[in-house]
């Protein structure tokens, strides 16, 4: 920590004890409080007593300063909605050579499964004229200012694994998640609200929560739920005839038994206590006024097609909004269901109606309050899905894909992004990726880039190892930055 | 950004040693070079640069290739080494990209270091502890033990004092927390303060080492390197039952397992000799590995991974290495090479994983009791066969039919009713008819086919079927139309059910049971079941009748036509009834033994010649059946080879057996991801002379499809899930009569999971009859001997298999059946079986860990830095490992293990990184310290005692003794600002401990402050209240979160259900691990999250309200009873200041209820007595469970 961080650190908790009505002892605790802050810092990673969500500098000027991941779990089929291969209609019914192939295995189908067509027709969009089936009207409306990549890979081809190497660079559970490593790295700019948010739409998550746990850094870099049933922030909510009187005194009581302790124990890990205690307080108001939806014109609710009380991805995106407007770092909206084994017309319908107009208001609305400057958006599953479909009579399986690790498509928006840029690109039949790869570590190397991260140096000592979100691999697509 | 430990033990070393004297390579030297220069110049020589090695004297004192030395021993000037590091140009080292500037104060050590003479030494955890003399200390009269000896000459060296002792009061609920894990209640700490004996202290500290719930406490801490979870993780992250190991763990702590005995029987249990259950529930330990059951996955990938863990969790858990990061290279730090690391894993690679029933003597008990009563009732089936009555059917009356769903119901000439019109998925028809019938001893329905309805019916799906679910009727006088009663009937007899249909199911009042039809055979025919009230209904003058035709199961499965009609008694035999009994008994007997005897055919079972697969090993048992064991894969093939007597063969019949061995005692393999113990046999084929002959058709006994397995279509298949632990058979007919001396017969299995079967038994048949799959094989064999050579036991055997299908029988069995279903299962446990000599699994080389990147084939072995296996007892293999790691000789074990105990009791270890003792972990504060403790634990202890030469021979307890008698222990924990500034995460000891709760035990002291905390231990996980959604909310393998009910819900933290994917919430709040990975140290975080569940969460809540009740009934004055109820929650009483503001806010609290501000039953909860001054107590408690001393060990 630098001397200005410090120095800021400083600052912050005086207004805090200021503004809080510290009752006794004002003095003889500020100065303690310094005494035990200075003694944070030499504690190295221990997250005791200081503020570890203390906004830090980024390692060189970053484009992006908070990011919203729309992961569209399950992954959606690329070839039916980004990559339009009109060889695949040629060779529809009949095996892709095993030259292909070359013995890539696969989850559900076997090798000699017949090739699907694409199911829906495409049209060139924007100035960019970037090809988009009629799945995706709104999209269609922005194409201009997102960046398509056709030519994403990984190397998992189930669903758990592959959610968590996205999320987390490793496939098995057990690691940081990018938005964990992201909070770790810059802090966070909200007292008010938790700093990596995480919501869920759709079915459930294969991976759980794995995908947004802090792995081995301290619990406060892990996502909270912001939840659609209950309490939006888990027990956010006082318990049943608790006023905010009642709820104000029960804090003060605590607090002046705790400054007493602090006094006469001396633990600056007490201090934190407290802060941690106001910090509650003010997240009983601020969430409540964050799900409140009230005072969001028609127009917005309209434009991203929410119902203000019910949860959907399209609410869920607004709320990303919102939380990002409130100093959020990093929020990861999960839409799971695109897992078209069966049925991948009426999958896509489903799927693209929940989302599509959504994705593309979140894009507008940013833009038009000028947020997506420097604010990120990513959308893709976790891999794509093959060119050949999968039919299994005993599965009650008919025109559905099978997963496909080794191409598909994501698009990102804002934070330092070209615009109306498509890049790379798959083979005629959408097999493989020919042209510029994107391995899941380059994407996650860059994505720390434009947040002033440099993926080698952003590690945390564990187990006698320096890990870092990239693992051993890892390369800043540059040719992706403005 | 940070700054390590390292630096501030590094800079007090300096302070103490001096700067003028050599660095100590241990403790400065090797810390700075492994840090800074192993990466590229240390052990793995695939990263290697220029040739230079700087983790050994020889390499780094080498001849480089320019002729020059990185170190000239005793010469800086003419080090290159030295020359670079100081170097600001760019030769120097590290180079800026590795980012790990050297600072001058590191410099200087090293080039200190290297005028001295460049010394290494091996490092401190590889060489064996030695027991140091204890120090001399100048204040003698402070050390209570050898532990005070070391810490307080350290602190004397430094100029420091210790802290003087906390009060007792402080050191009760210390040594309560430490101990047990739960605060002491007021009256347990009174009986501490007010024994004035001199050693009250250890007496405590004896009694609490005696409480059952000091296992608790200390399992929980170990199921974290365990990584206990109760589901399996990944997607599905279905429920495990594994709890059985969790309680070993405290079973284990309980009894004081020594440390070397409770690690053998965790690691390799299952080897020892005549392993007992407990022992093999231990190897539980590795089981707690995650399972992958997304569909799709390739199963040994998965397990491949789990062996991986395992071996990163033998690491961290014993030897405190990590041993993990030598997976994919050479370890760039630590001395233990990419094959060392997989000899190691072979170790833990070679067993098989099967589920294990837990025997528990109160459950035997019980299955006694119930067989018993099965034995019974099987021995009086003969008498309960039904008396034949005449029964004389009246012309079915003329009914008026009406269905619920409105499809069309019309009456036919033969007075059958015949459902059109759209067909519903489910229905309920109610028939109404007029009888002059005056006495009634049977209704009959008779389902009947018509060309109108699919494959011309009796039902309305397509192929005919249906499902009566329940039928019902009421019935009135004639002459009092308006006093319908309803009709009980007490049986159900059908000519025909379909399996797992029966007849009794149309009256067992249950809608999701029925009677159907479907079978093997021509089933499109004409049905009837025959329902008999409990008694004969009289009707002088006639009835008027109602019947309800309930068909709920869904699916279309309706009836399309059918017949009602009533019957009458017209029996006059007056003979007695059990001779009519008998008689009727012997006569359907008979009727079915012709049948029987008609149908059955000659089987052969030969032994099979060969029995080979694709990866399984299959072999040959006793009775010809063939046993499968070891791995499998996504698509397994069996090829079994047989020998015909030469005659043509007509057909294959396929048993499937049960076995204990195999998961819900088979008789499939299928352990995850479908149902344990099914299998799906996808096809079968029959090939001679390379030649695949053609099939005729297939039937099965019991459930699914044989068909499914000749219909060519890999992804249709037969299982037989619902009949685990019995014999299911099949038989195949070919199409043509197949001539070979030698058959070959290929069954794949081929899933999405690995679904192949356990134990199966071919055998074939030359009969030209067609051989079917109804009769148990036993069975047929005796039909085919001549009646007269049969003997008494066969003949019973018969006919005790003819009493298991007889119809007439059929409430009988239900019945029977309805009391095995309360035969209570066995708990089951994980564990370890060693595989077979004749079938090891091998253990590879992986390129970069990589699964399918195998390289070269490892024997087992341990790392060559580390002292080789203790091989005179065994070979090499799990067991021998786990005997050199619970080795006195072992460096590290006993030193990881007292290092941990000490970090539990402390906050921090001696060792801080807990996890790592190698090159990167940070050096001990107290080496001699940590060196004596360890062999002192792991010292036999003597028979007579507490000599000084003797030692703890592993027991923990004693350890815990040591630790908690000493006077390093017992010191205050205050934090003076002078502690705060020299030493703020007390390395020196200069204090006691101070740390918040762990997650459970937070849980634990608010339970046990309010009264509610249940004591019960062990069993099964329990669910206590959460909010709503945790489990369910986005999770893809949700789980319905259905509280607990009792004292359940109260139960310690430990108990709680762990779900990997979405683990219960309080815990995650306050960093508890998810049961993932090996966690060797939580994280302590302080965050607002934490604030919310103790202020609002559903447990603390109710903990307030009962302790609002608590308070709200106690009489005495007001100050007395606040005092009373600190004490519950901080255990010490308030001073009369604190008093003084709990009353304010009690008071203040109180007039708003009082003045109806709030509700005072919402915040009170249930209770009796004055809702007001229950909801201010509620109030004032749920405060002061809050406050930071509550939550805090001190």
């Amino acid at each position: 920590m630098n001397e200005f961080e410090n120095q800021k650190l400083h600052i912050a908790r005086r207004h805090f004890f200021q503004e809080c009505g510290v009752g006794i002892g004002k003095i003889a605790l500020a100065s303690l409080l310094t005494d035990a802050f200075a003694a944070q810092t030499a504690r190295g990673q221990g997250t005791a007593g200081a503020n570890p969500l203390a906004p830090r500098k980024p390692h060189f000027a970053p484009k992006a300063k908070r990011v919203i991941h729309l992961f569209m779990a399950g992954a959606p089929s690329q070839l039916d909605l980004f990559d339009y291969k009109p060889e695949l209609t040629k060779f529809e019914g009949k095996p892709i050579p095993p030259s292909v192939i070359k013995g890539q295995r696969y989850a559900f189908i076997r090798s000699d499964a017949a090739v699907l067509g694409p199911r829906f027709p495409f049209a060139k969009h924007g100035q960019s004229g970037a090809e988009l089936s009629e799945m995706l009207p709104h999209l269609a409306e922005v194409v201009d200012d997102i960046c398509i990549i056709k030519s994403m890979k990984t190397d998992q081809f189930n669903h758990a694994p592959a959610q968590i190497l996205m999320n987390t660079g490793f496939a098995q559970p057990g690691r940081p998640s990018i938005g964990s490593w992201v909070t770790y790295g810059l802090g966070a700019e909200t007292n008010d609200l938790p700093a990596f948010v995480v919501m869920s739409t759709g079915a459930g998550i294969s991976g759980g929560a794995a995908n947004w746990s802090g792995g081995f850094l301290p619990t406060i870099y892990s996502g909270v739920r912001l939840r659609n049933q209950g309490d939006a922030i888990l027990d956010v909510n006082r318990p049943a005839g608790v006023d905010a009187k009642l709820q104000r005194d029960t804090i003060d009581l605590v607090g002046q038994f705790n400054r007493r302790e602090m006094a006469r124990e001396g633990d600056p890990e007490i201090a934190a206590r407290i802060a941690a205690y106001e910090m509650s307080y003010r997240l009983q108001t601020s969430a409540p006024e964050l799900m409140d939806l009230k005072s969001e014109s028609k127009a917005t609710l309209e434009m991203y097609g929410a119902d203000p009380d019910k949860p959907s991805f399209a609410r869920a995106c607004l709320l990303a909004r919102r939380l990002i407007e409130r100093g959020v770092r990093f929020v990861n909206i999960y839409h799971e269901g695109w897992d078209a084994h069966s049925d991948v017309v009426g999958n896509l319908k489903g799927n693209c109606g929940a989302t599509d107009r959504a994705s593309a208001a979140l894009v507008k609305d940013l833009k038009q309050r000028g947020l997506l400057d420097d604010t990120l958006v990513v959308w893709g599953g976790e891999f794509g899905r093959t060119p050949m479909g999968e039919t299994n009579a005993g599965l009650g399986r008919s025109q559905g894909r099978d997963h496909h690790p080794q191409a598909f498509t994501m698009w990102l928006a804002g934070g330092g992004m070209k615009r109306g840029l498509v890049y790379g690109g798959t083979d005629d039949l959408g097999f493989n990726v020919v042209e510029n790869p994107v391995p899941i570590h380059d994407l996650q190397a860059t994505i720390l880039h434009l947040l002033g991260l440099d993926h080698e140096r952003l590690t945390y000592r564990y187990a006698g190892r320096d890990f870092r979100l990239t693992d051993v691999e890892g390369r800043v697509i540059k040719e992706l930055l403005a | 950004m940070r700054l390590t430990g390292l630096g501030i033990i590094v800079g007090m070393l300096c302070a103490v040693a001096g700067r003028a004297q050599t660095p100590d390579f241990n403790q400065e030297v090797r810390p700075i070079l492994s840090q800074r220069c192993f990466k590229c110049h240390g052990p793995d020589e695939g990263q290697r640069k220029a040739g230079l090695r700087l983790d050994s004297r020889a390499g780094a004192t080498a001849l480089l290739a320019n002729g020059q030395r990185a170190i000239g021993t005793g010469k800086p000037e003419a080090s290159l080494f030295v020359k670079r590091i100081f170097s600001h140009g760019p030769d120097m080292m590290p180079p800026v990209y590795a980012n790990k500037p050297l600072s001058d104060k590191e410099k200087d050590i090293l080039r200190r270091w290297i005028a001295a003479g460049a010394e290494y030494k091996p490092h401190w955890a590889f060489v064996p502890p030695k027991l140091a003399p204890l120090p001399k200390v100048k204040n003698s009269a402070w050390c209570r033990n050898g532990v005070d000896n070391f810490v307080l000459a350290r602190l004397e060296k430094a100029g420091w004092k210790p802290s003087p002792e906390a009060d007792r009061i402080t050191l009760v609920r210390r040594l309560y927390l430490d101990l047990l894990g739960l605060p002491p209640t007021p009256e347990e700490a009174d009986a501490f303060l007010n024994d004035k004996a001199p050693n009250a202290y250890e007496r405590l500290v004896d009694r609490l080492l005696a409480s059952p719930h000091y296992g608790e406490r200390w399992a929980r801490r170990w199921l974290d390197l365990a990584r206990y979870s109760d589901t399996n993780g990944y997607e599905k992250d279905r429920q495990r039952s594994v709890w059985p190991y969790r309680d070993w763990v405290i079973d284990a702590f309980n009894r004081d397992m020594p440390f070397d005995q409770f690690t053998i029987e965790q690691i390799a249990g299952d080897m020892l000799p005549d392993a007992t259950a407990a022992q093999k529930i231990a190897t539980g330990f590795h089981r707690n590995t995650m399972l992958n059951e997304e569909g799709g996955i390739d199963p040994l990938e998965y397990r491949y991974y789990a062996t991986v863990d395992r071996v990163a969790t033998t690491g961290t858990a014993w030897l405190g290495l990590t041993v993990g990061c030598a997976q994919c290279h050479t370890h760039k730090f630590d001395p233990i090479t990419q094959r060392e690391y997989y000899r190691m894993m072979a170790f833990l690679n070679n067993a098989d994983e099967p589920t294990i029933d837990v025997p528990r003597p109160d459950i035997t008990a019980k299955r006694r009791e119930i067989e018993a009563q099965i034995k019974e009732r099987e021995a009086h089936l003969a008498e309960k066969f039904p008396v034949p009555g005449t029964l004389r059917w009246l012309p079915a009356p003329a009914p008026t039919a009406t269905a619920v769903s409105g499809a069309k119901a019309e009456r036919l000439p033969d007075n059958s009713v015949r459902l059109s019109g759209p067909i519903p998925q489910t229905d309920s028809y109610t028939v109404t008819l007029d009888s002059e019938a005056s006495e009634v001893t049977a209704v009959r329905l008779e389902a009947l086919t018509d060309p109108s309805l699919g494959s011309s019916g009796p039902g309305r799906t397509p192929h005919g079927n249906f499902v009566l679910t329940e039928f019902t009727a009421t019935v009135a006088p004639t002459d009092a139309p308006n006093s319908a009663v309803p009709v009980k009937f007490v049986r159900a007899l059908a000519d025909f059910s379909q399996d797992q249909f029966p007849a009794q199911n149309a009256i067992d009042g249950n809608p999701k049971t029925g009677w159907a039809i479907a079978g093997t055979g021509a089933w499109n025919v004409n049905r009837t079941i025959v329902f008999t009230p409990e008694k004969t209904i009289r009707l002088p003058h006639g009835g008027h009748w109602t019947f309800h035709l309930e068909q709920a199961y869904g699916g279309q499965h309706t009836l399309g036509r059918f017949r009602l009609s009533l019957g009458q008694e017209v029996s006059t035999d007056s003979r007695p009834l059990e001779v009519r009994r008998q008689e009727e008994l012997e006569r359907k007997f008979g009727e079915w033994l012709k049948q029987a005897e008609g149908s059955a055919v000659r089987w052969q079972t030969p032994r099979p010649e060969k029995a080979t697969s694709n990866l399984p090993r299959l072999a040959v048992q006793p009775d010809n059946s063939i046993f499968v064991s070891g791995d499998m894969t996504k698509h397994d093939v069996y090829t079994v080879q047989i020998h015909t007597d030469g005659k043509p063969v007509t057909a294959l019949r396929l048993e499937v057996l049960p076995d204990d061995r195999l998961p819900n005692h088979g008789p499939g393999r299928v352990f995850y991801e479908g149902a344990p113990g099914d299998f799906f046999l996808s096809e079968i084929a029959v090939l001679t002379a390379g030649k695949t002959m053609k099939w005729a058709s297939a039937t099965q006994s019991g459930i699914g499809s044989a068909q499914n397995a000749i219909d060519g279509n890999p992804q249709t298949g037969w299982s037989i899930n619902g009949r685990q632990g019995e014999t299911s058979s099949a038989v195949f007919r070919l199409a043509e009569p197949l001539t070979a001396d030698t058959l070959t017969v290929q069954l794949d299995f081929e899933q999405y999971y690995a679904a192949a079967m356990g134990r199966f038994r071919l055998s074939v048949t030359s009969d030209t009859r067609p051989a079917g799959a109804e009769l148990p094989s036993d069975v047929e064999e005796l039909l085919l001997l001549p009646a007269a050579q049969r003997t008494t036991f066969q003949q019973n055997r018969l006919r005790q298999h003819y009493f298991s299908v007889a119809p007439e029988l059929e409430p009988e069995r239900a019945a029977i059946a309805q009391i095995r279903r309360q035969m209570p299962a066995y708990p089951t446990a994980l564990a370890f079986t060693e595989r077979p000599a004749d079938n090891p699994r091998l253990t590879y080389v992986h390129h970069r860990g990589e699964f399918l990147q195998r390289e070269a084939v490892v024997t087992a072995g341990v790392p060559a830095i580390l002292p080789g296996l203790p091989l005179s007892q065994t070979p090499a293999n799990r067991l021998a490992f786990a005997r050199w790691i619970a080795s006195p000789q072992n460096p590290l074990t006993a030193r990881v293990a007292v290092n941990r105990q000490w970090a539990a009791l402390f906050g921090a270890g001696i060792v801080r990184s807990v996890q790592d003792f190698g090159y990167q972990g940070e050096p001990p504060s107290h080496p001699e310290l940590l060196d004596w403790l360890a062999v002192y634990f792991s010292s036999p202890s003597a028979q007579s005692g507490r000599t000084a030469a003797s030692g703890l021979g592993w027991s923990l307890k004693k350890l815990h003794r040591l630790i908690v008698m000493s006077a390093t222990y017992r010191q205050s924990s205050r934090i003076t600002p002078e502690l705060l500034a020299r030493d703020p995460e007390n390395r020196l000891l200069a204090r006691g401990p101070r740390v918040r709760l762990e997650a459970e035990l937070l849980r634990d002291a608010a339970l046990t402050a309010s009264g509610l905390l249940s004591r019960k231990i062990g069993g099964p996980s329990v669910f206590p209240p959460q909010p709503p959604g945790v489990t369910s909310e986005g999770t893809y393998g949700p789980l319905n979160w259905q509280v607990s009910e009792g004292e359940d819900r109260y139960r310690r933290g430990l108990y709680t259900f762990s779900k990997r994917t979405a683990p219960y919430a309080m815990f995650t709040t306050f960093d508890a691990p998810s049961g993932d990975v090996c966690v060797a140290r939580r994280e302590v975080s302080d965050t607002p999250l934490q604030a919310l569940t103790m202020l609002n969460d559903q447990v603390f809540v109710e903990a307030a309200q009962a302790l609002g009740r608590m308070m709200s009934a106690r009489p005495g004055p007001l100050e007395e009873r606040v005092a009373a109820l600190f004490r519950r929650c901080v255990t010490r009483p308030p001073t009369s200041e604190e008093t003084a503001l709990l009353v304010k806010y009690f008071t203040a609290q109180k007039a708003r209820f009082e003045q109806k501000e709030l509700d005072a039953a919402k915040v009170a909860g249930m209770g009796e007595g004055d809702a007001n001054d229950r909801a201010a107590w509620t109030a004032l408690s749920r405060s002061l469970l809050n406050l930071d001393e509550a939550i805090t060990k001190r």
